[in-house]
């Protein structure tokens, strides 16, 4: 059975799959948001995801160390790699103090800001390019990675605001200063994420026939509803 | 040089389990043995743990079995052993301060 998700919060994708889990489902695979599942006895494994040193890899240090630990790597992906163990053998939780914790949320927040700039670089030359021609193809090529690449820009923010809540909770349960908010959520709505996504699909479609033509209308249009939506909610938050 | 006292928990009782000779699921064993079950120490928190102090100085790798069964042992440096009775006195200095609680309530 595959299943399509993306996650960037990973401790909604461990909640994910360890939900599955319950169910009978043990996720065995991964790839680009595909995430394939064998029947397993319900509850049989506990899974967890771990931020990892390397790109598309872990150290042979940690592979041999989690074997010892009777704990199965499943697959890196990017910075992530999914683990998990079988429940019979106890329970399993990677970070047990808030000294560990701190430190593991700090690398997923370093790792979004390090992506958040990359995006954002992408974004600045897609707009010098838009800005530089004239031919229409071309143009929206280049509305299309813009729209996509901000929507991914606030899906990251919001992480990044998500992970300095949680820093804040852990850093005052260590007895640290813990400047920033403890809430944990951006003002930036989702609905403007979704809004540009479709934005940008729209962008994407070929023009040429009317049925093409009529697709990218309704997608345009549900992308400034949702945008504008987004706009209204994010002001809204903010007032509060 | 960075200030490495205190020492936090994970730490501390790490370094004490790699007095002897110990792999890390025997680490683990030792130390929630010791504090009778409060400390279970996670795969994760012990993986980063070992990685920083061997990147100290203050333990090292014993024996690395070459058979298939990869058990990697560790034991505590000089380094290690300074750092810990540098630990021990200060808990020492805490634990007589303590005791002038006493001294209030009669």
């Amino acid at each position: 059975m595959v299943r399509f998700r993306l996650y960037a919060n990973k401790d909604e994708e461990t909640a994910y799959l360890n939900e599955m889990a319950a169910r009978g489902y043990a996720m065995t695979g991964f790839f680009a948001g595909f995430y394939s599942f064998e029947k397993c006895r319900p509850g049989e494994f506990i899974y967890q995801v771990d931020i990892t040193e390397g790109w598309f890899r872990v150290s042979s240090d940690y592979r041999e160390f989690m074997q010892e630990m009777g704990v199965e790597i499943i697959c890196p992906w990017g910075m992530w790699v999914i683990l998990r163990k079988k429940a019979a053998e106890g329970s399993f939780v990677l970070y047990t103090d808030v000294e560990s914790g701190i430190e593991h949320y700090t690398k997923i927040k370093k790792m979004f800001k390090t992506a958040t700039m990359l995006e954002l670089i992408c974004l600045i030359m897609e707009i010098a390019l838009a800005g530089s021609t004239t031919d229409k193809a071309t143009i929206a090529m280049a509305l299309a990675f813009i729209s996509l690449v901000g929507a991914i820009v606030i899906v990251f923010l919001r992480e990044i605001a998500r992970v300095n809540g949680i820093l804040a909770q852990l850093r005052e349960r260590a007895g640290q200063e813990s400047p920033g908010n403890r809430c944990g959520k951006s003002n930036v709505s989702l609905l403007l994420s979704l809004g540009l996504t479709l934005n940008g699909i729209g962008y994407l479609i070929p023009t040429g026939s009317t049925l093409y033509a009529a697709v990218r209308g309704i997608l345009h249009g549900l992308a400034i509803v949702f945008m504008g939506l987004g706009i209204i909610s994010t002001l809204w938050k903010r007032e509060d | 040089m960075e200030k490495q006292t205190p020492l936090t928990e994970a730490l501390f009782y790490i370094l004490l389990s790699v007095r002897k000779p110990n792999h890390g699921y025997g680490i683990i064993q030792e130390v929630q043995e010791l504090t009778d079950g409060r400390v279970v120490l996670g795969p994760g928190t012990l993986y980063g743990a070992m990685q920083t102090m061997t990147a100290r100085g203050w333990i090292r790798i014993y024996s690395e079995e070459t058979d298939s069964r990869k058990k990697k042992e560790y034991i505590i440096t000089e380094t290690g052993r300074k750092v810990f009775a540098e630990e021990k006195r200060r808990l020492e200095e805490l634990l007589r301060n303590a005791e002038r609680m006493e001294e209030g309530t009669w």
